[in-house]
């Protein structure tokens, strides 16, 4: 078993608080930011930040804006990011005003331009890598919870640093992708909303398709957008093309949410021709790599009932709903969020 | 969100949040198959405008399988006890006045189940959760509704499809019936409405649903609110009714609507002469010497 911890924010310690009593928000905050840079253990880091809103740390994130130390605005962004992504999972709205703080302080690392002169080129990549990842992570994120229009604003700030980022605009491909989901013209009664909703699913997935293929020309080893594009071209009925998107991206695919996303799609397109024996080994799969996904959960629970195999079904559908919610569960559901992006944040804190 | 429900939000996060990622085995597991169909129970509503048709006895109904008639092994009315699977959506377009009328309307629906009644309860919004299970006991389910917040996307799709699979293994001398309520379409399920209405003609549950639709709203990415033609087909399909709700401060009185619907129904049971065992049957209920309206499954999947 393999076991990735994202993030892990214990209880609000009343004692931590009451130590503190004469203690300003910008005191306690850069404490923490300065507890997050020497640890690295955001659970511990902000503890003392459970009483303060995104609200109260304005003067604290302003205070450190004004300081401008490049490690300090990182740890801080870096901490942001993790409360938000703690957060996002118990509230859409709750995450939010942590990633749109966490922006700015991750936006003031890069020196403004008319000083860049004066920065090393390589200096300047990582400062470019270090924003442009945690945007997409953020964003990333965002896609997770189905906050799509929050996550693209994210992803409008990293372009420009990035325009021909394989990840960023694989992410904007998810967010058309996820917008052109919500539209199913078979909800519609009257035929003017069933055109209405076909044809903007349609203009939404031609834009979902752009991106992955804009992606693709950036990097055509990028697993992920092959993925994707797989995907879309199997909700366009191109099931060739689809297969082998979907065969090419799960070959070079090496990390496991990839690897979760090629076998749900690949199921769904299985299913779709009938092979129901493929689409249960596609899903099982899916489901071996992540085992709380509600929509792996439900598509093993769907074939299982096609295959005549009920008791199963149920079995692992009344498994799934009766278990403990998994404070992560939305990590993985759709597959959509950036662990790997995360992972190199922290790595990077570190060094 | 306000201040009090930030505050809770972060006192969950700060307290809880352990996200993983993790890879485990799980354990490989053998088909198993449930026994052919042997007695087929149709449950019936049989309603003269808005009033419920009472009376009726089995020499009242003709019902057909695969276009063979039935001989009825009984016929009973308001006397079944109810296994009620409550769905209820708590997405976050349900915050504030709309989720208080919800809770308040569905506190009242549980306060008049009768004692030999079965309630569970389900929430979803973007997870699924089953809250409390199947009970007789009504103190759960009153503060699992009292708990109730609601934020996120809809996975209704999901939600359906995973309550019919909890529908009781031996429904016994009950009538497993399924409410659902929303007030969206689908944001962000896996399985599509054509999924779920299979599921629900194999299920044998009945289906009823209450929608709540306001024509001043306009949901999430600019897509205009109408009732949804899947909640329709799926009532259709699952045997039930629809209602509309064009305020929650409608839902008490329609939630009441809907139990007093259900115990106004009638049970008929036969078992399946002259047809072949396995697959769909088409089931047809219609009156003989009384009139009335007839809502019943439009058919079973035996296997």
């Amino acid at each position: 078993m393999m076991a990735i911890r994202t993030a892990a924010i214990v209880a609000v310690s009343v004692s931590t608080l009451l130590a503190q009593p004469d203690r300003s928000a910008t005191e306690i905050y850069r404490a923490a930011v300065a507890e997050y840079l020497k640890s690295g253990d955001a659970a511990r880091a902000a503890r003392p930040l459970a009483a303060l809103g995104p609200e109260q740390l304005e003067p604290a994130v302003k205070a450190i804006l004004s300081r401008a130390d490049p490690r300090e605005l990182e740890g801080a962004a870096d901490l942001h990011l993790e409360i938000g992504i703690a957060v996002a999972g118990l509230s859409v709205s709750g995450g939010a005003a942590y990633f749109d703080q966490g922006s700015r302080l991750v936006n003031a690392i890069m020196p403004p331009p008319a000083i860049r002169k004066g920065v090393s080129a390589l200096r300047l990549e990582q400062m470019t890598l270090i924003s442009s990842t945690w945007h997409r992570v953020a964003a990333s994120t965002l896609l997770s919870i189905n906050d799509v229009a929050r996550a693209r604003s994210l992803m409008q700030r990293a372009l420009p640093l990035v325009p021909k980022s394989a990840e960023i605009l694989t992410l904007l491909g998810t967010a058309s992708e996820i917008d052109a989901g919500v539209l199913d013209p078979d909800n519609w009664d009257s035929v003017t909303g069933k055109t209405h909703a076909g044809f903007e699913r349609a203009r939404r997935l031609l834009a979902a398709e752009q991106s992955y293929k804009a992606a693709l020309e950036s990097d055509p080893t990028y697993p992920l957008a092959l993925i994707r594009l797989g995907r879309v071209q199997f909700l366009h009925d191109n099931i060739k093309a689809a297969r082998e998107s979907l065969e090419r991206g799960a070959a070079l695919a090496r990390e496991p949410r990839h690897q979760f996303l090629a076998a749900m799609f690949m199921g769904a397109l299985q299913e779709s021709q009938n092979d129901l024996a493929g689409a249960n080994h596609s899903y099982e799969r899916a489901l071996y790599i992540a085992p709380q996904s509600q929509h792996a959960v439900a598509a093993v629970v769907f074939v299982d009932l096609m295959l005549g195999w009920i008791n199963r079904a149920e079995e692992v559908g009344r498994a799934y709903t009766s278990a403990k919610l998994d404070d992560a569960w939305w990590l993985h559901k759709t597959g959509a969020f950036d662990v790997e992006g995360l992972l190199w944040l922290r790595q990077h804190l570190r060094q | 969100m306000d201040a009090k429900a930030g505050a809770q939000v972060r006192r969950g996060a700060i307290a809880a949040l352990v996200a993983a990622m993790s890879l485990t085995v799980i354990h490989a597991r053998q088909p198993t198959f449930r026994a052919s169909v042997d007695v087929v129970r149709v449950d019936v509503s049989v309603m003269n405008g808005l009033t419920p048709v009472a009376g009726l006895k089995p020499q009242n109904f003709v019902v057909t399988d695969n276009g063979v008639p039935q001989t009825l092994d009984s016929v009973s009315l308001d006397t079944v006890p109810l296994n009620l699977m409550m769905v209820l959506d708590t997405s976050g377009s349900l915050a504030g006045e709309r989720l208080a009328n919800l809770i308040d309307a569905m506190n009242g629906l549980v306060k008049s189940l009768r004692p030999e009644d079965t309630a569970a309860l389900m929430t979803f919004s973007e997870p699924i959760r089953l809250a409390v299970k199947g009970t007789k006991d009504r103190m759960p389910l009153i503060a699992a509704l009292t708990g109730l917040t609601a934020d996120g996307s809809t996975s209704v799709n999901d939600a359906i499809f995973l309550a019919l699979q909890l529908r009781p293994v031996d429904a016994g001398e009950s009538r497993p019936v399924l409410l659902l309520f929303s007030d969206g379409r689908d944001t962000s399920s896996w399985l599509r409405s054509e999924h779920v209405i299979e599921a629900t003609k194999r299920s044998g549950m009945l289906v009823h649903v209450v929608e709540l639709v306001a024509d001043e709203w306009m949901g999430t990415r600019g897509v205009e609110i109408r009732p949804s033609a899947f909640l329709g087909t799926l009532a259709d399909t699952g045997g039930g009714r629809r209602w509309f709700a064009k305020s929650s401060r409608d839902l008490r009185e329609l939630f009441g609507k809907a139990l007093n619907e259900l115990r106004a129904r009638y049970l008929l049971t036969y078992s399946p002469a002259g047809v072949s065992r396995e697959g769909w049957h088409d089931v047809k209920v219609t009156l003989t010497n009384a009139r009335g309206d007839v809502t019943a499954r439009p058919g079973y999947f035996a296997q």
